[in-house]
């Protein structure tokens, strides 16, 4: 028993690391133009269709307080196939995490530093996520009531700064190509900012309160989704069409727009302010699900000693997974049909047994 | 022990961290002003010129050296990287407000040299593009006085724009979206060079209309004016209203303007109502009759309206004589409001936007007087 206090979190904090996860890479990485400027439609679409399995993610957690995923996949699978189930959520928050740190790293080589080699940008970020998830998951929770904080105020500063720049006009006209590139580019916000709640199934038996567990999610989830609208509105309001579909990051283009008189000439670098706290954020979540999840399948003492091969292995993997900008932007269109089955139907069957097992385990 | 060590790490950190790979030391770079870009149909090159500035210390300050340095290139950034050639430095963007064009590549095409632009990591969206009306543009910066020149991008020409409204305010990131839609067209201002006192200095005024990323056509600072007032953009700039009496006029201070433009359908045709509502103030009466008492206010006005009016409308039957492009825009208004409609005529709106009909009106409101009630003049009693 090494400080079991250390490993809660209150269920503000909760909000806020579920929030800045949400945000996560999704706040610079909107470069999806299937929708173009009905983008706004897809992410309402995209939020209120998920909304369902908020509550059924707080519902399975509610089964068994205190149990986190991968216990509750061994108490309803058995020992084999709990094993292999957890070992796919494992893969799929490593990838994640992997995939987070490769977005922030080219972001950071699109942007400003071309010449810097990715391992490098990249190292400095598992470094803090290392030892992030080494000092606990107290810190964590701290660190996003910061960081949240934090964006919030410099959202607040670039909202503030745009005012002047803002052409809404270039939201109409609106349904112009038809539902079928919304409902496209749905399924994709559906899968990349607010599927990957599902990795708090593994962290938020760790929520003091565990009667919040459904009002932290959904409270988070609807902060970061009204964040993302505003932002995508007003990327969409500065830069116009095409432009605003064909840049990577039309959050950073927009903010190079605004300007404070002469002191200021360019806010660009708030976003990447941003980025770096909103994605670490992420990636420390990732690094800590997967690092829960092989302390399990291994049945390990102590899942912190994972957390510096496990953050190697996702700065490598990072580099590996796509060659180029190109690639990593094709992907995004791919993805939800890798992690949808994790997000949607696996927790259904995870569900239905959990509610059958959850007698059996009470009674005894 | 532990602090010591861990103070010791952070200071070694300290060393490699600041910048990374991508430092750059002040006295490594060279600072870009102003560039202008030229295409030669013989030889196929384009022809980059930029405007460096050395600072040197004097005694009492610091003296501005502008240095033009020309290089060629297949591509624009070929040429560049030529000029690095020349410099041995590499040149630093940040500051770039303009990029001068010639008439050769404005007649070639915007494409290329946008897309060097927006794959720019350096070059902001931000920065305004101008064409040059003489006959490169490099001749803007060996011809014009540097100095001015240095001064004039510094300033930047949006400032400039509220005091005028002769020339359309237009970012990059605007004109590449305009250059790449068919139910928008690319205005961007124009620069050329006046003679004054046996000194060239620069002057941008008026502005160029590109069809399909090809120059189409050439506006007036006048009808630029013109121009701008049914964009909806006009930040500034002076009404002149000639009145009955012979050579006289009153000036009209624009303090603020909005236009409205609405789309009506009579009868299967459109009908395009361009609303115009500027703020004034007088600023100068000529010859003596009195427009700042209640009678005189409502003739002004009457006058004012009837004149801008009759002035845009003109302008308008014009471009729609003349070059036939839509360069107001219309057909996106007509696509944001009723992209139903838009969907049928979209193919055919060049030849429905000849024929269209455009009635402009105005309610010109008159704010103030300024320090004055009634205009200075030899008094007849």
């Amino acid at each position: 028993m090494i400080d079991t206090n250390k490993e809660t979190i209150i269920s503000k904090q909760g909000i806020y690391l579920v929030a800045i996860f949400t945000l996560g890479t999704s706040i610079i990485l909107s470069g999806v133009p299937i929708a173009k400027q009905d983008i706004w439609l897809s992410l309402l679409i995209a939020f209120f269709s998920f909304i369902p399995l908020v509550f059924i993610y707080s519902k399975i957690l509610s089964f068994f307080p205190g149990k986190n995923l991968f216990e509750i996949l061994e108490i309803c699978f058995g020992k084999i196939v709990g094993k292999i189930l957890s070992s796919l959520y494992v893969s799929y928050f490593f990838f994640l995490g992997a995939l987070v740190i490769r977005d922030i790293t080219e972001f950071i080589q699109v942007a400003s530093l071309r010449l810097t080699p990715q391992y490098f940008s990249g190292l400095m970020i598992i470094l803090v996520g290392v030892y992030n998830v080494r000092s606990g998951f107290q810190v964590t929770g701290r660190l996003a009531n910061f960081a949240f904080n934090f964006i919030l105020f410099l959202l607040t500063i670039i909202f503030a700064a745009s005012i002047t720049k803002l052409d809404f006009t270039n939201l109409l006209p609106v349904l112009y190509r038809g539902w079928s590139p919304i409902i496209e580019n749905s399924i994709i916000l559906f899968a990349f900012p607010f599927g990957d709640i599902v990795i708090f199934l593994a962290l938020f038996n760790n929520l003091k309160d565990q009667k919040k567990t459904s009002k932290v999610l959904f409270t988070g989830i609807s902060i970061s989704a009204l964040l993302l609208l505003l932002n995508f509105i007003r990327s969409i309001a500065i830069l116009g069409f095409p432009m605003a579909a064909n840049v990577y990051f039309p959050v950073y283009y927009a903010n190079t727009f605004l300007r404070f008189d002469n002191i200021l000439e360019n806010m660009g670098i708030f976003s990447a302010i941003i980025l770096l706290l909103s994605g670490l954020g992420k990636y420390i979540t990732c690094l800590f699900a997967a690092c829960i999840g092989l302390k399990h399948i291994f049945n390990s003492k102590n899942y912190k000693s994972y957390a510096l091969p496990v953050g190697f292995l996702t700065l490598i993997t990072s580099q590996l997974l796509f060659s180029s900008t190109m690639e990593l932007m094709d992907h995004v269109k791919v993805y939800p049909y890798q992690v949808i089955p994790l997000q949607v139907p696996l927790p259904l069957i995870i569900l239905i047994f959990s509610w059958r097992k959850s007698r059996k385990y009470r009674k005894s | 022990m532990k602090k010591a060590s861990l103070l010791i790490s952070i200071l070694i950190l300290l060393l490699f961290l600041s910048g990374c790979w991508d430092y750059k030391e002040i006295n490594d770079v060279s600072l870009t002003r102003a560039i202008t870009i030229d295409w030669e149909e013989e030889t196929k090159e384009y022809i980059v010129c930029i405007q460096l500035i050395n600072l040197k210390g004097m005694g009492k300050g610091v003296e501005l050296n502008p240095q033009i340095i020309e290089g060629r290139g297949k591509t624009i950034v070929d040429a560049l990287k030529n000029i690095i050639a020349i410099t041995a430095k590499s040149s630093y963007w940040g500051h770039l407000t303009m990029i001068i064009i010639g008439q050769d590549i404005a007649n070639k095409g915007l494409d290329d040299l946008l897309d060097w632009i927006a794959r720019s990591p350096e070059v902001q969206l931000t920065i305004n593009i101008l064409l040059s009306t003489e006959k490169t543009a490099k001749e803007i910066l060996t011809r014009g006085n540097q100095i001015k020149m240095v001064v004039m991008t510094e300033y930047g020409m949006i400032k400039a724009f509220r005091y005028i409204s002769k020339m359309p305010n237009i970012t990059a990131n605007k004109v590449i979206n305009h250059v790449q839609r068919k139910d928008l067209y690319a205005v961007i201002p124009t620069i050329k060079i006046v003679e004054m006192d046996g000194e060239s200095f620069t002057e941008i005024a008026g502005s160029a209309y590109f069809k399909n990323g090809k120059l189409a056509g050439v506006l007036s600072s006048i009808d630029t004016m013109k121009f701008i007032f049914i964009i909806n953009e006009i930040e500034g700039g002076i009404l002149t209203i000639p009145t009955g009496e012979r050579n006289s006029y009153v000036t009209l201070d624009i303090f603020r303007s909005s236009t409205k433009t609405k789309i009506d359908f009579p009868e299967d045709d459109i009908q395009i109502t361009v609303n115009i509502k500027p703020i004034v103030n007088i600023s100068e009466i000529d010859g003596f009759e009195d427009y700042t008492n209640k009678k005189g206010r409502k003739v002004l006005k009457e006058m004012a309206d009837s004149y801008l009016e009759k002035e845009i409308e003109g302008f308008i039957e014009e471009v729609q004589k003349s070059p036939g492009i839509d360069i107001f825009n219309f057909g996106n208004k007509i696509k944001k409001t009723h992209p139903r409609v838009w969907k049928k005529i979209n193919k055919d709106w060049e030849e429905i936007f000849k024929e269209l009909k455009v009635v402009v009106n105005s309610d010109i409101k008159i704010k103030s007087s300024r320090h004055i009630s009634k205009p200075i003049g030899v008094d007849t009693e």
